[in-house]
């Protein structure tokens, strides 16, 4: 599994598209492997505060529940109600349909690069 | 498997067990398995272990064969409403809790360890009861039942899961207040939102014979 290479990359196995100042938010295909079959994702609503390294928002899959960490801080702009409706779209795609949120931010703290996240995961 | 053996699987019924040998090795062969499905558990020396294990994938192949972890194993006992050491039975809950008095001999002539300390209980102190949830949400292990009006604590859940083969989630749980029987709901404390869950009868899931 390749981790695309234009995203940045969070320990808690978050990755962000930078574009403006909206960052859109998932988790990586590597977290999506390990949670197993996603069946509930809980997100945060539209205009809500997030705050770094903060849950924001819960993956359950069968095995286990898994946090959400905010890897910035910022406001939510938008929230994707297509992995709300077909929790499967974390594992299908999770880099892609399976985004997450998109939040607004002023600064963006320190992330990882791509062969960083590779690294740090061992792939 | 009866392509590994020489023993007649079809006289190996359900709960039984038999000596046989399994891809050239001696082995002990029971229909058994903590699933509710059928299948086999294979008993067999450490040393052998890893080949048969092997041999078995092969012979599988064709029959598309594929392997499962405990996650699995432990959804499918779930379905079936099969209680496990370590959430429904432990040391705190007596088998008459845990809906198991039919197991437990106290006629005359049957001694055994515990025997004197189960005469003296004639009702249950907690029930095991069966939910199912009418969200997504899954009870998992050692979240709180709370009474649907008042909001007290009545109760824990031992084992759930969203249920794989039907599609909601399933739960098994220890409930302390008497009031409730099955068709009744109850609220389940999943982390800090509360669920509307409803109680059924066990199993959850039977395989059709």
């Amino acid at each position: 599994m390749s981790n695309p290479t234009d995203l940045h990359y969070t320990k808690e196995h978050e990755w962000l598209k930078v574009e403006g100042d909206v960052a859109t938010i998932g988790i990586t295909a590597y977290a999506a492997e390990k949670l197993g079959d996603v069946v509930f994702v809980d997100l945060p609503k539209v205009g809500a505060k997030t705050t770094y390294m903060k849950i924001c928002g819960e993956i359950e899959s069968t095995k286990s529940v898994g946090e959400l960490y905010s890897p910035v801080d910022g406001e939510v702009v938008e929230v994707n109600g297509d992995v709300t409706n077909a929790p499967e779209l974390v594992n299908q795609d999770a880099f892609g349909a399976g985004w997450l949120i998109k939040v607004r931010f002023e600064e963006l703290p320190e992330l990882m690069t791509a062969a960083e996240y590779d690294a740090f995961t061992g792939e | 498997m009866q392509k590994l053996t020489d023993a007649n699987l079809a006289e190996l019924k359900y709960y039984s067990i038999a000596e046989a040998n399994v891809a050239g090795a001696g082995a002990y062969l029971c229909r058994t398995g903590y699933t509710g499905e059928d299948g086999f558990e294979v008993l067999v020396s450490a040393d052998q272990a890893a080949k048969i294990w092997n041999d078995i994938l092969t012979a599988g192949t064709d029959d598309g064969l594929i392997t499962a972890g405990l996650a699995c194993r432990d959804t499918l006992r779930l379905e079936a409403g099969m209680p496990l050491y370590g959430h429904e039975l432990d040391e705190q809950h007596t088998p008459i809790d845990a809906g198991m008095a039919k197991v437990v001999r106290l006629d005359e002539g049957h001694n055994f360890v515990g025997r004197e300390a189960l005469e003296k209980i004639t009702e249950p102190r907690e029930s095991l009861i069966a939910l199912v949830g009418e969200g997504k949400r899954a009870a998992r292990a050692d979240y709180e039942l709370k009474h649907p009006e008042t909001g007290e604590t009545i109760g824990v859940v031992t084992s759930g899961a969203l249920s794989p083969t039907l599609g909601y989630p399933v739960a098994m749980a220890y409930i302390r207040d008497g009031n409730f029987g099955v068709g009744d709901t109850i609220m389940v404390d999943v982390r800090g939102n509360l669920e509307p869950y409803k109680i059924v009868k066990l199993p959850f899931y039977k395989r059709e014979h």
